[in-house]
């Protein structure tokens, strides 16, 4: 059966009309204090150093309402980096380093992290890994950051706020070989000792002290102090026995929307823990969000802008002259009222954030447009909201930006309390 | 020192201290400040219809302060055309006209041109102008391109011919000699109006700059570097020199010739990109005085990197340049799409006096400028190419 929480045909066809053409947002109200967002577009701050922001795939923020920011130095181009020749080719830059800590106003706080800062770092050794390498940031409680790459033989590090290496996560594939191409990998869905593909995106339940994962066509949660397996799951939460370890089939996403298959169609794109103990996973291979409780028992599920392909061979990556990206969830974060009222999404592919109902699951709005110009994306990847309801988005590919949104009253003021 | 802060290196020392390197001051001392700019973060407004904002590779501002851009669309991507599959796969973008006219506000008032919209449409296009009747006049830079007229609603008015064949660009040697033809076809071009006359800056191959009717057509003189005439114009490669140090003072031009703007009082100006230099002479081509803009950043040779290169960077300072539009003209303003600046000089003695920009994709930084102009208010428009692909706006705020 087909679980459409979020989208209705009456939606599908009603979002055209007034998303696009808007920097900033302000879509037509669907109901009362829908929010609105305005760009503040002098967030962040100029770096310091000649530092210069590269893709951005993931930030948070922390109990303190400091902005979190993983960047990745080595997406760094030549026509960037003339201050790092000797002597400097241009006047500026090089890459900032991969750990960056803003405050709201938009001041670098703490800065450190980058390839080679520790032994398993990141895409250790590889001069240029893309997408593969600094990928997931969280920040705990505590002010503990804790970091995952996307190479093979990557895994999670556990660090101070100020960059000192406090524990290692382990469960770490093989590297491949310096030099050497990557070999295909078979999935193994049941094996919940290694993670041969890195691990891209990851939460915490710090209640729980649990550590969630996402990892080919699963979710896995472990002991977040130990580091000992805990429990899994598939899509729909099937057990991880019955996950198959085929290739996700292609659909005609020029008829229809991605089918409401039962395994999960990788890439699966975050794990986040709502307010009300709900698990929340971005199917980005189906347009969809798949909604659990934190023992996998499936709850809901919504489609998000499925008219978009979700997979298949026509999904180009970044840099592809041939195709367009696929898929519309590449994060997620909820709203900061105290019923976390709404989910934003962050869709890469669009450029474009949808507001959504959590509850109705439906479409409340949406943020940005494809381009260049402050408030709008090339890539949005990444997507945090502080405790005042600013919303904060990065940009990989090309785009190489941190963004801040703040939240408004639909007559433009500045919200005292957010979403309500 | 990020200029969307509202702030240039020319306000004072202090600044610049207070700033703490960001972008630090490329000369240690300036002359007398120039004007400071602000970015307008919401200047233009979003495009209609869909339009993907691509390459602004060069921008004109008419005599109504209206705003000409030219868009170009051959350096589009395919995520960045979604909404022009069948279904769409995204809710934006469509290729666009190529030739956009703004008004002061950021609103779109005309658009029209682009792929096969006449016959003889520049296949790479690079230089618009707009006459004080208000004419439209284009130019590419494809083997085979020159320059079309058009009026300001698109309709097709006037070649300038003088067209060299369509072959591939490595097939197209240096012959600084020949007047009639442009067979890496027209990288650059100004009107003096006053004169009827077109200023072609030759040089994407050859090194040189040739005056022709701007009625008629017909070629009427030209020279090369430091004025020499064009029987005395090298056609060899030019020699690399050792960037360690700033480019010789050679005779013969280096291309890139990136552009040729003849000011109000008689004299023209041309980018010499390959020297990182501007040199100055009259109209008759005789040579004047050269400036140059920091030399230290390598202008040509092995290891210059072009749009999208992954292995080197881009080199030379002089992309473009407008001259200010006070009535003596007492800046000139050159986009530097190698360090992303916008450096301001004094228009009489060269001397450095502010700066803006800074290398990124925030409002008010910059990703390869290309394209500079001003508007009679002083207010400063860039156009980014490469993947910057945007206009902003820079507002005069002293």
């Amino acid at each position: 059966m087909r679980i459409f929480n979020g989208w209705n045909d009456a939606f599908a066809r009603a979002i055209p009309l007034f998303c696009f053409l808007i920097i900033t947002v302000v879509p037509v109200a669907r109901s009362q204090n829908v929010p609105v967002y305005v760009v503040d577009p002098s967030w962040p701050k100029p770096l310091p150093n000649h530092w210069l922001m590269q893709g951005v795939p993931v930030m948070v923020t922390d109990k303190d309402d400091h902005i979190w920011v993983f960047n990745r130095p080595r997406d760094i181009n030549p026509d960037e980096s003339g201050a790092g020749t000797t002597p400097p080719r241009t006047d500026c830059c090089i890459a900032a380093p991969a750990v960056l800590e803003f405050d709201t106003a938009g001041n670098v706080l703490k800065a450190w992290g980058g390839p080679g800062y520790v032994p398993g770092w990141p895409a250790e050794g590889n001069p240029k890994p893309g997408a593969g390498a600094e990928h997931n940031i969280q920040v705990d409680r505590e002010g503990n950051v804790w970091l995952g790459g996307g190479a093979r033989g990557d895994s999670i590090q556990k660090f101070t706020g100020d960059g000192k290496l406090l524990w290692e996560f382990g469960h770490r594939g093989a590297r491949t070989p310096p030099g050497q191409q990557p070999q295909p990998l078979k999935q193994t869905n049941q094996n919940t000792d290694t993670f041969p593909n890195g691990i891209f995106f990851f939460d915490l339940d710090e209640d729980a002290h649990e550590l969630y994962i996402v990892d080919q066509k699963r979710v896995l949660v472990y002991d977040m102090d130990t580091g000992v397996f805990k429990r899994g799951w598939g899509g729909h939460g099937i057990p991880l026995s019955e996950i198959d370890n085929d290739p996700t089939p292609p659909y005609d996403w020029k008829s229809g929307p991605p089918p409401d298959q039962m395994q999960f169609a990788p890439a699966l794109h975050c794990v986040h823990i709502s307010v009300d103990g709900l698990v929340y996973i971005c199917e980005r291979g189906s347009d969809r969000v798949q909604v659990f409780t934190k023992q996998g028992k499936f709850v809901s599920s919504f489609f998000v802008h499925p008219s978009t392909p979700a997979r298949g061979p026509d999904c180009g990556g970044p840099g592809s002259t041939t195709f367009g990206m696929c898929g519309t969830i590449y994060n997620l974060t909820f709203s900061h009222d105290a019923q976390e009222k709404y989910v934003l999404i962050a869709d890469g592919t669009n450029d474009k954030i949808w507001i959504q109902d959590r509850k109705e699951g439906t479409v409340a709005g949406s943020i940005g447009d494809d381009g260049r110009m402050a408030g709008q994306f090339h890539w949005i990847d990444a997507i945090a909201m502080d405790s005042k309801g600013n919303i904060y988005t990065g940009e990989v590919d090309t785009g190489k930006r941190a963004q801040k949104f703040i939240l408004k009253n639909g007559d433009g003021k500045s919200r005292s309390r957010p979403h309500e | 020192m990020r200029t969307r802060m509202g702030w240039t290196v020319a306000t004072a020392p202090a600044i610049a201290a207070f700033f703490l390197g960001v972008l630090a001051a490329p000369y240690a001392a300036h002359a007398q400040a120039a004007t400071v700019y602000k970015v307008d973060p919401f200047w233009p407004k979003p495009l209609p219809n869909k339009w993907s904002t691509q390459q602004f590779v060069d921008i004109y501002v008419d005599k109504e302060d209206h705003i000409w851009a030219i868009n170009r669309a051959t350096d589009a991507r395919p995520d960045e055309l979604g909404a022009s599959t069948t279904p769409p796969r995204t809710e934006c973008c469509v290729i666009g006209p190529e030739i956009v006219e703004f008004d002061a506000d950021g609103s779109v008032l005309r658009a029209w041109g682009g792929k096969d919209y006449v016959p003889g449409w520049p296949g790479r296009l690079q230089t618009l102008g707009v006459d004080r009747d208000e004419n439209v006049w284009i130019s590419g830079t494809n083997p085979g391109d020159s320059i079309v007229k058009f009026s300001k609603d698109g309709k097709f008015l006037w070649d300038f011919g003088h067209r060299g064949p369509k072959v591939p660009p490595s097939q197209v040697k240096q012959n600084n000699q020949q007047t009639d033809t442009f067979p890496p076809g027209i990288a650059a071009f100004e009107f003096d109006e006053d004169a009827r006359e077109i200023y072609i800056p030759d040089g994407f191959l050859n090194k040189r700059i040739l005056v022709y009717d701007m009625d008629t057509g017909a070629f009427k003189r030209g020279w090369g570097g430091k004025g020499i005439p064009l029987s005395e114009i090298d056609n060899d490669p030019t020699p690399p020199y050792d960037p360690s140090g700033p480019p010789p003072d050679q005779t013969q031009f280096a291309p890139a010739l990136h552009c040729a703007h003849p000011s109000k009082d008689g004299f023209v100006y041309v980018c010499e990109r390959g020297s990182d230099r501007i040199q100055v002479f009259t109209k008759q081509g005789k040579y004047v005085k050269e400036f140059w803009i920091h030399p230290s950043t390598q202008s040509r040779g092995p290891h210059c990197g072009g749009i999208w290169s992954m292995t080197d960077p881009p080199c030379g300072t002089i992309y473009n340049l407008t001259l200010s539009t006070d009535p003596q003209q007492k800046y000139i303003l050159v986009a530097d799409g190698t360090n992303n600046m916008v450096w301001i000089l004094n228009r009489n003695d060269g001397a450095l006096v502010g700066s803006f920009g800074g290398n990124g994709h925030y409002a008010g930084q910059l990703h390869w400028i290309d394209s500079i102009a001003m508007d009679s208010k002083g207010n400063v428009y860039t156009g980014e190419v490469e993947d910057g692909k945007r206009i902003q706006k820079f507002v005069p705020v002293k």
